[in-house]
């Protein structure tokens, strides 16, 4: 484990060494660097360039461990606050994904700080002109550049919804990209004939942790919009690889593993292999138990908030595996019953035990040679954040290396990108409409189609949640006119139907002109999303299209295809009201629209999007089959389709 | 000093330099730098590399007009080497960038190198050095792969190997650059630990800088010829007409770190760069007939003759040109930017030339600085205003994908032709 943090502190006393003569004058930079060079090839003098870090251990803590020895004294401040640690990290988890993106962000800016104040320490650039402002200009805009990638991929909806956002996302490269030139430029202008080679050795700095730090953890975010899992099974088994070498080092260490950190050993890392190993594959039988850790993490724009509710995908579903039959004799079993995330989370936990330790190795070689023991004593016992995080960044990277490469299929993820340019390039900019902008948030269904939301795949709606199902859908109530059935509009009961199927239309039409253009936008992901509950019990698509007026006026269907459709579609099962469907395009053909047979198909809805009618019509329930737009659910259909063509 | 004009990228290199001598200008000798620590340890001056005939040829001219002459001369050369190129089509183009990119890395490592004194240890030289070609490897490995699958999709699924190739891509290069990377973590003796992170940060700052924008380059081929030719033909050109105008009209001084350049070159060379990109991409068709690049053929949509009214005037262009307006703007207005980092770069290593590979230009990295610059632009340039997909690309990778989701897709793009009634007489019919 990470004892390289306390390493210096036993090696070698600490000498502090006043190195920052200020204003000495013109010739400064050429003394700093005739120094600088000195160092490099003296190799590893004793001067430390950094200040150590002063001990920021709180009074309690010190006042309650003055009995112990300093090496178990160490042991206790360390358990002790990774233990608050833990729970901190508990808590954030708990609070969600959000947070955890907060988490991951302001992580990131603390390391980026870490490692840029070592920079301007190391090269004593105090006095650089800009540089600080520029270095922190620079972070902003590599992460405005990730993060724009982000929320254009993952809250394409809630992007969709506002223009000025919208007009963000189009250009957003274009944006990036002019900020950082700017910076560029502003960092060329401020060249100062004297400090050349510090200015360009810090523009490599900033640079070179900017390319750590910042991509690093934008992948960490991809990660965690896969679930929830990807992002906790390798980050805990770092932690745990970490806690576990550093506990067998302590009681068994011996032999020294490397000289770059000489307080590692190979009982450690053995040690810590074992129970990495072991821990991931319990840890994740655990997780995968729970949807709220498995699922891709959406963002649901009707009710502002991230789901994580879905069916699991094949990775989270217990399977039966038989046991090699090397192991058949030694445990007795002949099968076994695991997730098949389980066979995975071993692959995650041997890197995160054999390879990650690497990027401690990194890090700690990197101290040596800044000759710094931490990189800043924020936390007491552990140094600064990054040395927490060394070993976090390579994982990250395998994470997602390992999700594109065996986990998602390479094509299927890079179509999804092409797919949405494909929508992108359809969009409103171009064409002056927005109908039909939904389909970008239905793309993402191809992007990442395993994980199926659970409940659109309810098939046997109960009568009264079907009846409470029509009722959030006006366009579904309304075509029962009252204009075909003379006697009908006549009775009381008739004519108030009436009366509610023509309030129905007008509101419709009204709504018709003044939202189509906002409410179109989202049409087709939820048209996908309400009809789907009824195709299951499709045996046959309606083969005949059928010609209708606009709005409200319907044309009778043939009869004969009203006496082969019975059974066809869903309602017609429910007895009371015979169903006819009503396909005019390729997806209704998927999906038929049902009327009654009084008065067969309203029509209107000539294509997909037929403007509002077709718009969601409750809010923030998350509990309706309407809304819940998801991956999955379109591929579902497209399966369902496929069987029923067959 | 004379100020001899706004050649874009480096001073230029006068009359043959003793070798000796720290090339700086007379400005910079003066300073303070030049007497630090770098007496004998800095880089080694270029040596003249001009070649016998030139020399002889010019023997009689003043120093300037040589110079002129040996820079036209080989100007030109470059350029028919470059027309020669184009001609031979994309495969040579993508090699050629290929090359010059891995020129262009050794010429930043060696300078690396210098800087750190390293010479003077042979094992840690060839170690790091082998560590370092690897890292270009392995990046590379990455990129072009990417590429490969992208654009060379019907090869790839056709040959079984490849196809297992490009589906562990990623995994496989991230493998590889693992491997460098515990090396390099492996390799670090505690002599040299600074020395080594200073030239693990040296090599990945150049990754980033050389082969990621070559990348680009290479991507931005893809979109069509025309995207790799006007950029590249506008910075030289910018380059070019910067240094006449400089060298005939030059008296104001542009910026401190480059003082031979002028605002008279600078705004020459704006106003014929963009003139010449206007009337480079109205040949455009024609270049692109003649380089048969027949992965990507998407260039016709830019093709079609667009007509912009205009105060009772109408002017028949391609909309092509309108794009090479921003483009050539930004060639010669943010360009140079990338020159005057290379020149404040070379001043700070105190170096005169990146190399001298070409003679009275200096090494492949003086050429090719303000293109890289370039290359972000376009690329981005075209993400944000340009982009269509490739149909070709999307069909093909369409067909790889299971049958329902094929279907899936097609019902979806079907009601979406139907609903814009694009389809809505088949349907009736």
């Amino acid at each position: 484990m990470s004892a390289r943090r306390r390493r210096r502190a036993a090696t070698e006393p600490e000498e502090e060494e006043e190195e920052e003569e200020e204003g000495a004058g013109s010739d400064k930079e050429v003394d700093l660097e005739e120094r600088l060079h000195e160092l490099d090839l003296r190799g590893d003098s004793d001067i430390p360039d950094v200040p150590p870090p002063t001990d920021s251990t709180p009074e309690i803590l010190k006042k309650a461990l003055s009995g112990l020895s300093a090496r178990w004294k160490n042991w206790w401040i360390r358990g002790i606050l990774s233990l608050a640690m833990i729970s901190g990290f508990f808590l954030i988890i708990y609070l969600g994904s959000f947070m955890l993106m907060l988490l991951v962000l302001s992580i990131q800016v603390k390391c980026y700080h870490e490692i840029i104040t070592i920079g301007y320490r190391v090269y004593h650039s105090y006095d650089l002109p800009w540089f600080r402002s520029l270095s922190w200009y620079f972070l902003l805009c590599v992460n405005y550049f990730f993060y724009g990638e982000t929320v254009a991929d993952y809250f394409a909806t809630f992007v969709q919804r506002r223009e000025q956002l919208q007009f963000l996302i189009r250009y957003h490269r274009f944006i990036s990209f002019a900020l950082y030139l700017t910076g560029f430029c502003m960092f060329v202008l401020s060249l100062v004939k004297k400090h050349y080679r510090l200015q360009f050795y810090m523009f490599a700095w900033t640079h070179v942790t900017l390319l750590i730090t910042v991509t690093q953890s934008h992948l960490v975010i991809q990660n965690l919009f896969e679930g929830m899992i990807w992002f906790l099974v390798p980050i805990s088994s770092v932690i745990c690889n970490d806690i576990t070498a550093y506990i067998f080092g302590f009681f068994f260490g011996r032999t020294p593993l490397i000289k770059l950190s000489p307080k590692k050993t190979w009982e450690g890392f053995i040690g810590g292999f074992f129970s990495t190993v072991v821990f991931g594959f319990i840890f994740s039988y655990f997780l995968a138990q729970h949807q709220y850790f498995v699922c891709p993490v959406e963002y649901n724009s009707e009710t502002n908030r991230f789901v994580t509710e879905c069916e699991p995908s094949e990775l989270f579903q217990m399977k039966k595996y038989s046991v090699p039959p090397l192991l058949q004799a030694v445990l007795g079993w002949e099968t076994v019953n695991m997730y098949p995330f389980q066979l995975h989370s071993f692959a995650l936990s041997t890197f995160a035990s054999l390879i990650g330790p690497f990027g401690g190795f990194f890090a700690s070689g990197f101290k040596r040679a800044f000759k710094i023991k931490d990189f800043a004593d924020t936390i007491p016992g552990h140094g600064g954040i990054m040395d927490r995080f060394d070993c976090q960044y390579l994982m990250a990277t395998f994470v997602h290396v390992y999700i594109t490469s065996f986990i998602r299929g390479a094509h299927l993820s890079t179509l999804g990108s092409h797919c949405q340019q494909v929508w992108r390039g359809w969009r409103p900019f171009r064409a002056g409409r927005r109908c039909c902008s939904g389909l970008n948030s239905m793309f993402p269904v191809i992007h990442r189609p395993w994980p199926m939301r659970k409940r659109t795949v309810k098939t046997s709606l109960t009568r009264s949640s079907h009846v409470r199902h029509w009722k959030r859908m006006p366009h579904l109530q309304c075509p029962q006119t009252c204009g075909k059935n003379a006697a009908n509009a006549r009775s009381p009961k008739g004519h108030l139907k009436c009366t509610v199927t023509k309030r129905c239309f007008k509101g419709k039409r009204i709504r018709a002109q003044q939202e189509q253009e906002r409410l179109s936008a989202n049409c087709r992901a939820h048209l996908v999303t309400w009809l789907v509950p009824w195709t299951p019990r499709m045996s046959q698509p309606c083969s005949q299209p059928e010609h209708h007026s606009s709005e409200g006026g319907p044309v009778a269907p043939d009869p004969q295809e009203l006496a082969f459709l019975p059974g066809k579609c869903p309602s017609c099962q429910e007895g009371r009201q015979e169903l006819a469907c009503c396909p005019h395009s390729p997806l209704e053909t998927v999906m038929p629209q049902c009327s009654s047979r009084d008065s067969p198909c309203s029509g209107g809805h000539s294509g997909l999007c037929a403007g509002p009618s077709m718009a969601p019509t409750t809010h923030g329930s998350r509990s309706s089959t309407v809304l819940l737009p998801g991956p999955g659910r379109c591929l579902e259909t497209a399966a369902l389709s496929l069987s029923s063509v067959l | 000093i004379e100020r001899k004009g706004l050649r874009g990228l480096r001073a230029p290199p006068g009359p043959p330099t003793p070798p000796e001598q720290p090339s700086l200008d007379g400005e910079t000798a003066s300073d303070s730098e030049s007497k630090s620590e770098f007496g004998g340890s800095s880089p080694v001056p270029t040596s003249d590399d001009t070649p016998e005939v030139l020399n002889r040829a010019l023997s009689n001219l003043s120093s300037r007009w040589k110079n002129w002459w040996v820079r036209g001369i080989l100007t030109l050369a470059m350029i028919t080497f470059f027309f020669i190129i184009i001609y031979l089509g994309p495969m040579v183009l993508m090699t050629i960038v290929m090359c010059v990119q891995i020129k262009c890395f050794h010429e930043i490592i060696t300078i690396g190198y210098n800087v750190y004194h390293s010479y003077d240890l042979p094992w840690f030289r060839t170690l790091s050095w082998h560590l370092q070609l690897y890292f270009l490897l392995c990046v590379n490995y990455f990129f072009y792969g990417e590429t490969v699958t992208d654009y060379f999709f019907t090869l790839v699924q056709r040959e079984e190997p490849l196809r297992i190739l490009s589906k562990y891509h990623r995994f496989i290069s991230f493998a590889l650059y693992l491997t460098g990377f515990c090396m390099f973590v492996l390799s670090l003796v505690k002599k040299h630990y600074r020395l080594q992170f200073y030239m693990f940060g040296w090599t990945h700052v150049t990754l980033l800088i050389v082969v990621t924008q070559s990348h680009l380059i290479i991507h931005n081929l893809f979109e069509g010829m025309i995207w790799f030719i006007v950029p590249i033909s506008c910075v030289i050109c910018n380059d070019i007409m910067a240094y006449m105008f400089g060298f005939f009209f030059g008296r104001t001084p542009l910026i401190k770190l480059s003082p031979k350049k002028t605002w008279e070159g600078f705004i020459g060379g704006f106003f014929s760069t963009v003139l010449f990109g206007l009337l480079v991409s109205v040949h455009g068709g024609a270049l692109e007939r003649v380089t048969n690049f027949h992965y990507y053929p998407r260039m016709m949509r830019l093709e079609e003759t667009s007509e912009i009214i205009q105060s009772n005037l109408t002017v028949r262009m391609y909309p092509f040109q309108i794009h090479s307006i921003a483009l050539s703007t930004f060639a010669s207005l943010i360009g140079p930017f990338g020159g005057f980092f290379a020149s404040g770069f070379k001043r700070a290593f105190k170096i005169k030339d990146f190399a001298n590979t070409i003679p009275g230009h200096g090494g492949i990295m003086d050429r090719f600085d303000c293109q890289y610059l370039m290359a972000t632009f376009v690329n981005v340039y075209i993400a944000s205003f340009i982009r269509g997909p490739n149909p070709s690309k999307l069909i093909q990778q369409f067909l790889t994908l299971r049958p329902e989701q094929q279907l899936h897709i097609f019902n979806t793009l079907k009601a979406h032709l139907v609903d814009r009634g694009v389809l809505a007489s088949l349907e009736d019919a």
